[in-house]
């Protein structure tokens, strides 16, 4: 089983790591003339999925190509990544007023759209996350970002509270919701909805300091941990290699983003600045997300932590995003020639 | 357009900000969990992990005083099932119904129950087991538990008690004792994964539990047999409601048997009624009637208003505040001596001793003989018996408080009474535990005698056992007379109010210069003729006691008084061989034993002998000699081999010794098997073989 895994994720890392070499002799900026074809095709596979999609636990976001299972809603992130890169560094809307931002806005909502009626609550958070992080670097009015934000997350609490007291109807299923309401008090539910955040503290918790050592996690190994290779690894990471494994894989990830931002600073073009925003912001959302599962400060939703989780789709998709960063880095001279 | 740029880079590190946020508030997060909580998440997960089966402790064993096993604990197997592993439940359910004789739905309920493990039938048979065993039914377990055993049966059941399925002691000693013979529970901790499936070799502790210590009691199994064999008998010749017999050793309160009936069979407790499982020595009150003229007589004596030569006149009744109460027998005793109305119990006579008391006096004693009170036996549902208080006693209280009515005891209030008079006048604390030894035989606990109070002097003591002497040789306890020894007691008969039915008793000690034994009889509820204590309670104090002083080998001490130069008579004596020898010369080494001689035929020349040589025979027993020709007489004399099952080997050889036979034995503890079997007839001094276990 375990073995099928190691097997199957050697040979996606393997894939994506040639697709990034070969990406490399390419201008990223060849990408502006293929956005409209990527973006379609993706919302088509999307659309495609809905229908003949498989399920995997509760979300039917899987399409099935020989041995390979395709995940549309991880690639959809790209997609969105280049589309709003491209429509944003055009300079045709004024960002910095809302109206503005209203065909950006389609370009990311479609895709939105499509991800939560396959019930990825989690993939169209993060579709937001980079919308946000674009346009806030295109220039959007922060101010009314961050009152959206406040305001967003105000409705969401005081629907779930007029739900929860006066029965008000609410677009959530009942474990999505369930999952925000044991965020808040896990024991609500120990066996059901709050037991992965349970078991996931116990088994980061009992990690300590040095943690138990590698394959000597309890809880991880003893399946008290659920998903542990996929949404929960990084708990195994916890329990494993304590706090400070914990935290040494978070600087990595901290070095990874300080660079992607270095990236982003000295891009030759708007495009690939924001390219590498979207990109930088598609990661910070999946680490704070997953990471903040794992020990209880955020709701439970199932994506993966890049480069970490088991998942082939995941694994391209983050191994394209670098490969982006990358040629972007690499091109930013070129205006010198 | 380079303003854009830079505000465009501003934003960026503004990003950058953001970013080192989210990451230092994931740190504070992870600090918090993994190092302040560390101990608290560490613990969570042992629990999780961990399962902790409770190892039941072996139940102390309950011995009698010679470590004869009255209590055991066997262990037994409880089936378990693991709803997880069951394959099958409706076929499970329906296999396990058949074997056990359960409810089929009932099986099924709990074998799908949502729990790691659940019991199906606790402490089952053997057979059911192996039934079980032999399905191979998947998800179903056995573990061991111990089960009581009263290997005994019936024997002192109400003294015993019992436990319950938890190992719990429920009623008698089983519950008074509980916190000794119950043992701390054990623990095993299994390491187990998220289903509840053990892990290999994951046993991470174990604390093997602590047994219950055992004990022994101060009883004795051969006279709680004897006591118990009496009162079956009793009943039987006699109809009342029930009946109870104590033994006591008066110098050290230690009570030797202690029996009632009706009684139950302390192994399948619950198919009796509740009723049955009543100690009623202990916790049910009678009135004594005339056997607590021992304790009027024992005040008067010792604060001098009465001595036994004191002069009485009964005319058969006595007048107390102008009411008439009637001796028992009709037209009184006449005149006699206080000795005499002893022996008489005569109901005037000792009124007119309380009336000499008074009642502040009277009932100082009362108290201080135990009456009203518990005696700290230690023994559950113990009775106080009831008394009037002091302001309640009038005139007419004292006069039939007196003789016995009125008041109500225990009988085992009555015994340690009885015996502070046999013992020189010191009340004990009477007790059915005599040690309490750990598993490897370690003394936990030693009961002493324990001295309560002096209640009257040692001469009071002696007189007044003279007194209850005289009762015995020329009273009411005639029946009771048992050659070679002096007994004192008293009979008490009381008769239900407005009834044909009557409480009578008896009570009694001997060696009576020197008690050994003081024991009880009691007859509850008597409704058939006859109804006197004398004629009902005394038979079965004397077939109680003939058997005991054999037992107990307490020697005939009146005998020895009459012929004293013949002290050493009681002696055993080895037959010597005499075969072939001529008769005077045999003759002479006979008598020179202080053996007598009998002959069979006529001759010169001894060919054969009974008891064959050898034997070990009481002194002054016949030796019988044959001449030629007289051996088929040999015939007459064989002896019939007795039943020695169960007897241990003292008890045996001195059965067999009392037979002219002669004992070989194998092993300890109780006779099992015997060689050959009783019935048989042997002739004397042969061998008879017994295996013990």
């Amino acid at each position: 089983m375990q073995n099928i895994f190691l097997k199957k994720q050697i040979i996606a890392a393997l894939a994506g790591i040639t697709l990034v070499t070969i990406s490399l002799f390419f201008d990223y900026r060849i990408l502006r003339d293929y956005v409209n074809i990527i973006y379609i095709l993706n919302i088509l596979v999307l659309i495609i999925v809905l229908f003949l999609g498989s399920t995997i636990k509760g979300g039917q976001g899987w399409i099935k190509l020989g041995p390979v299972n395709f995940q549309p809603a991880e690639t959809a992130k790209l997609a969105v990544i280049i589309a709003l890169a491209d429509v944003l560094s055009k300079g045709r809307y004024n960002v910095y007023h809302i109206l503005g931002l209203t065909v950006p806005a389609i370009y990311m909502a479609i895709p939105f759209a499509l991800v939560l009626l396959q019930n990825d609550l989690g993939s169209a958070l993060v579709l937001i996350a980079i919308f946000v992080g674009m346009i806030y670097v295109a220039g959007a009015n922060a101010k009314f970002l961050v009152g959206t934000f406040l305001t967003g997350v105000g409705t969401v609490v005081a629907w779930i509270t007029v739900h929860i007291y006066w029965g008000v109807p609410i677009p959530l299923k009942s474990y999505q919701l369930k999952r925000l309401l044991v965020l808040v008090n896990p024991q609500l539910e120990p066996l059901g909805a709050g037991y992965n955040v349970i078991q996931s503290k116990i088994a980061i918790g009992s990690g300590g300091l040095l943690g138990k050592g590698l394959f000597g996690g309890t809880q991880n190994q003893l399946n008290f941990l659920p998903e542990r290779h996929t949404d929960f690894i990084f708990s195994v990471l916890g329990e494993e290699f304590g706090f400070i494994g914990a935290i040494l894989v978070l600087l990595l990830y901290l070095l990874l983003l300080w660079r992607g931002i270095k990236v982003a600073m000295e891009a030759k073009d708007e495009f690939g600045q924001l390219l590498v925003v979207g990109i930088l912001s598609m990661f910070t959302f999946h680490i704070l997300e997953n990471v903040g599962m794992t020990i209880g400060i955020m709701p439970v939703t199932g994506i993966p932590l890049p480069f970490l989780s088991y998942g082939g789709s995941s694994l391209l998709t983050n191994l394209i995003a670098i490969a982006i960063i990358m040629n972007v880095n690499i091109r930013r001279k070129k205006m010198l020639f | 357009m380079r303003n854009l740029r830079l505000e465009t880079k501003k934003r960026i590190n503004f990003l950058f900000i953001i970013l080192m946020a989210v990451m230092l508030f994931l740190l504070g997060r992870f600090s918090w969990i993994q190092i302040i909580s560390n101990n608290l998440y560490q613990e969570k997960a042992l629990g999780q992990r961990l399962r902790e089966l409770k190892v039941e402790p072996k139940r102390g064993i309950i011995y009698d005083k010679n470590g004869v096993e009255l209590a055991v604990s066997a262990s037994a197997d409880t089936v378990v099932a693991i709803p997880k592993e069951i394959k099958n439940p409706e076929e499970t359910a329906r296999k396990l119904s058949e074997i056990l004789d359960q409810d089929q739905d009932e099986i099924y309920k709990r074998i799908t129950k949502k729990a790691a493990a659940v019991y199906i039938s606790r402490k089952i048979g053997d057979e059911q087991s192996k039934a079980i065993r032999e399905l191979n039914l998947s998800g179903i377990t056995f573990t061991e538990e111990t089960k009581r055993f009263y290997p005994k049966g019936m024997l002192a059941s109400h003294l015993l008690g019992f436990s319950g399925v938890d190992n719990q002691g429920l009623q008698g000693i089983e519950l008074s004792y509980d916190n000794q013979l119950k043992g701390n529970p054990g623990r095993i901790s299994i390491e187990s994964d998220a289903v509840g499936r053990k892990i290999p070799e994951g046993i991470k502790d174990y604390k093997a539990p602590d047994d219950g210590n055992n004990i022994y009691l101060t009883i004795d199994n051969v006279l709680q047999y004897i006591a118990e064999r009496e009162l079956d008998k009793a009943l039987t010749e006699h109809t009342a409601e029930a009946a109870t017999i104590v033994m006591m050793d008066p110098n050290t309160g230690e009570i030797l048997a202690l029996a009632n009936r009706p009684a139950y069979d302390p192994n399948n407790f619950a198919e009796y009624s509740p009723g049955l499982w009543r100690n009623r020595a202990v916790s049910d009150t009678y009135e004594p009637g005339s056997t607590f003229k021992i304790i009027t007589t024992a005040a008067g004596l010792e604060e001098g208003v009465v001595h036994p030569n004191d002069k009485f006149f009964d005319p058969g009744y006595i007048e107390v505040a102008g009411q008439i109460i009637h001796c028992w027998k009709h037209g009184g005793h006449g005149s006699q001596t206080f000795a005499e109305v002893v022996q008489n119990s005569c109901n005037p006579g000792f009124v007119q001793v309380g009336q000499r008391l008074g009642k502040e006096t009277f009932y100082k004693y009362i108290k201080a003989f135990g009456f009203g009170d518990k005696t700290d036996i230690q023994f559950p549902g113990e009775a106080k018996g009831l008394m009037y208080t002091l302001p309640q006693i009038g005139p007419v209280e004292l006069a039939t408080m007196a003789f016995g009515h009125g008041v109500s005891v225990t009988p085992i209030q009555l015994i340690t009474a009885v015996s502070a008079v046999a013992n020189g006048g010191q009340l004990l604390n009477p007790h059915l535990v005599k040690e309490v030894r750990s598993t490897d035989g370690k003394l936990i606990k030693k009961v002493e005698p324990e001295p309560i109070r002096k209640v009257i002097s040692e001469k009071t003591a002696r007189i007044e056992r003279e007194l209850l002497v005289g009762v015995v040789e020329n009273g009411s306890g005639q029946a009771t007379k048992l050659d070679g020894y002096e007994i004192g007691g008293k009979t008490g008969t009381a008769k239900y109010y407005g009834q044909r039915k009557y409480n009578v008793s008896f009570v009694g000690m001997l060696p009576a210069d020197k008690p050994e034994l003081v024991a009880l009889v009691v007859v509850y509820g008597l409704t058939s003729e006859p109804h006197y204590a004398s004629q009902v309670a005394v038979p079965i104090f004397h077939n109680v006691i003939k058997d005991a002083v054999r037992y107990l080998e307490i020697p005939p001490k009146k005998e020895n008084e009459d012929k004293e130069d013949e002290k050493e008579h009681i002696k055993r004596v080895k037959v010597p061989n005499v075969k072939n020898l001529s008769l005077s010369v045999a003759e002479e080494m006979l008598v020179d034993q202080g053996l007598k001689v009998k002959l069979e035929g006529e001759g010169d020349i001894i060919v054969d002998q009974v008891p064959n040589p050898e034997v070990v025979v009481n002194k002054g027993s016949t030796v019988i000699l044959f001449f030629d020709g007289a051996e088929k007489n040999k015939n007459r004399y064989k002896v019939t081999v007795p039943n020695l099952k169960g007897m241990r080997v003292r008890e045996a050889a001195n059965i067999m010794s009392d037979l002219g036979l002669r004992l070989r034995w194998q092993g300890a503890g109780e006779v099992v098997k015997q060689q050959p079997v009783a019935g048989k007839t042997v002739d004397s001094g042969d061998y008879i073989k017994v295996w013990l276990e």
